[in-house]
């Protein structure tokens, strides 16, 4: 990331920040969309991510922890807007994993399913470690530092996401894989 | 799925499917909301000196020591001396809040870089604290037409962002509103839509704007909603 841009957008430059905006819409985006599992709810949380980041972005000393910062913003973010729209949680549409799918096993892709079923039980901040650690590959270190949380937290988070996707994953493999089980 | 690796592979590639790119219109609309949003200041000081040597610690001491004998001859000295010696007012003095206190703006043209700032009194600004008797001080900035004003309690904790168009805002609330979730809100006196995106208000008269933002991003938009409806009334009365 571009520190002098993160300077100068610091101090109120709005073009500078427009050039960030275009570097990290995308991946903050896919984050959002892998915690909250539905395309109108990361677009929500980006957007309003994207301007609660600018409004405290004089706030932020150091230039150089911009994206561990903005990756905690995109993350509050999306607690905020499900709470708002957890009246639509029971909408949230899923993958169609049958057009996605590459050369796996019905298995495998059976499995995929129920992560992504299982998925949506498991609380958000659970996700939201879940996610970092998994799909930006970020250490738990990193990750209790970006979210400003203790390292531990970080751990137990993971380890309950990973339980109970797990035990989805189990339950459902004792099951004979039907027809028409994929949404 | 019967082992850890296993899962962690399955899992990482479930992950890896869904989109990976922002849609245009979503980074459109931010940058927009952007372009009407100001910043917050960081009006933040160090508790302490970065480097405390020894110098700078008998400094620190030194003054501590002087404010603790200032405050005590003020609250001690009147009870200990007679009459002659220091007396409390009758009646109490201004505090800093009623020396922030300031009065609507005057002409509808006022375009002085505290314009914003005398939409909205700090202690009407203050009743939005949890502790108002800390103080909120008013701090006007910007220049010409678009003036902010930043209200902070103690001159640390945010609490309340206006900004005020005095000319060319009806163009910028036309933008406003074309905004997505952008809802229209009655009962202010004049036109004013909230945009839940940016927890603002905006209150427009003529080819004035105001807009409002109160609160921190952790509070509820509803909440905020309504203490910026109770503060765009007062605004609609002013500009």
């Amino acid at each position: 990331m571009d520190q002098v841009l993160v300077e100068q957008a610091r101090k109120g430059d709005r073009d500078a920040f427009a050039s960030l905006v275009h570097q990290v819409s995308s991946p903050l985006f896919a984050v959002a969309f892998r915690i909250l599992r539905d395309n109108g709810l990361a677009e929500d949380a980006l957007q309003n991510a994207l301007v609660s980041a600018w409004r405290q972005l004089p706030h932020l000393h150091d230039a150089s922890r911009f994206e561990a910062w903005i990756h905690r913003i995109l993350v509050h973010a999306c607690y905020a807007e499900s709470r708002r729209r957890r009246e639509s949680a029971s909408n949230v549409r899923l993958l169609d994993l049958h057009g996605s799918s590459t050369s796996d096993g019905s298995r495998d892709l059976a499995d995929r399913d129920e992560l992504e079923r299982a998925f949506r039980h498991v609380p958000l901040d659970q996700r939201a470690v879940f996610v970092l650690h998994h799909y930006l590959g970020l250490p738990l270190v990193e990750i209790a530092e970006t979210l400003g949380i203790p390292a531990g937290t970080a751990r137990s988070r993971l380890h309950y996401a990973t339980r109970s996707l797990r035990s989805a994953i189990e339950a459902a493999a004792a099951m004979p894989i039907e027809e028409g089980r994929l949404a | 799925m019967s082992d850890d690796r296993k899962f962690e592979r399955n899992a990482r590639a479930w992950l890896e499917l869904g989109p990976t790119d922002a849609p245009d219109r979503v980074v459109e609309d931010a940058l927009l909301a952007i372009e009407t949003t100001s910043q917050e200041r960081d009006l933040r000081l160090p508790w302490r000196l970065p480097i405390m040597n020894s110098a700078s610690r008998l400094a620190a001491g030194l003054v501590a020591a002087a404010a603790v004998l200032v405050v005590g001859v003020v609250l001690v000295g009147p009870r200990l001396g007679g009459v002659g010696t220091i007396q409390a007012s009758p009646s109490p003095s201004p505090s800093p809040i009623a020396t922030q206190a300031v009065t609507p703006i005057a002409s509808p043209a006022a375009t002085a870089s505290d314009a914003a700032c005398r939409l909205i009194a700090t202690t009407e600004a203050a009743t939005l604290g949890d502790f108002p008797d800390v103080g909120t001080i008013a701090f006007p900035s910007g220049t010409g037409a678009v003036t902010g004003c930043y209200y902070a309690e103690g001159g640390i904790n945010p609490l309340l962002t206006t900004e005020y168009t005095s000319s060319g805002g009806k163009a910028a609330f036309d933008l406003v509103k074309q905004r997505p979730g952008v809802q229209t809100v009655a009962d202010i006196g004049t036109d004013a839509v909230f945009d839940p995106g940016t927890a603002t208000l905006y209150v427009s008269k003529g080819d004035k704007l105001v807009s409002i933002v109160a609160g921190t991003t952790t509070s509820a938009p509803a909440a905020r909603l309504i203490i910026e409806t109770k503060l765009g009334k007062l605004v609609a009365g002013r500009i």
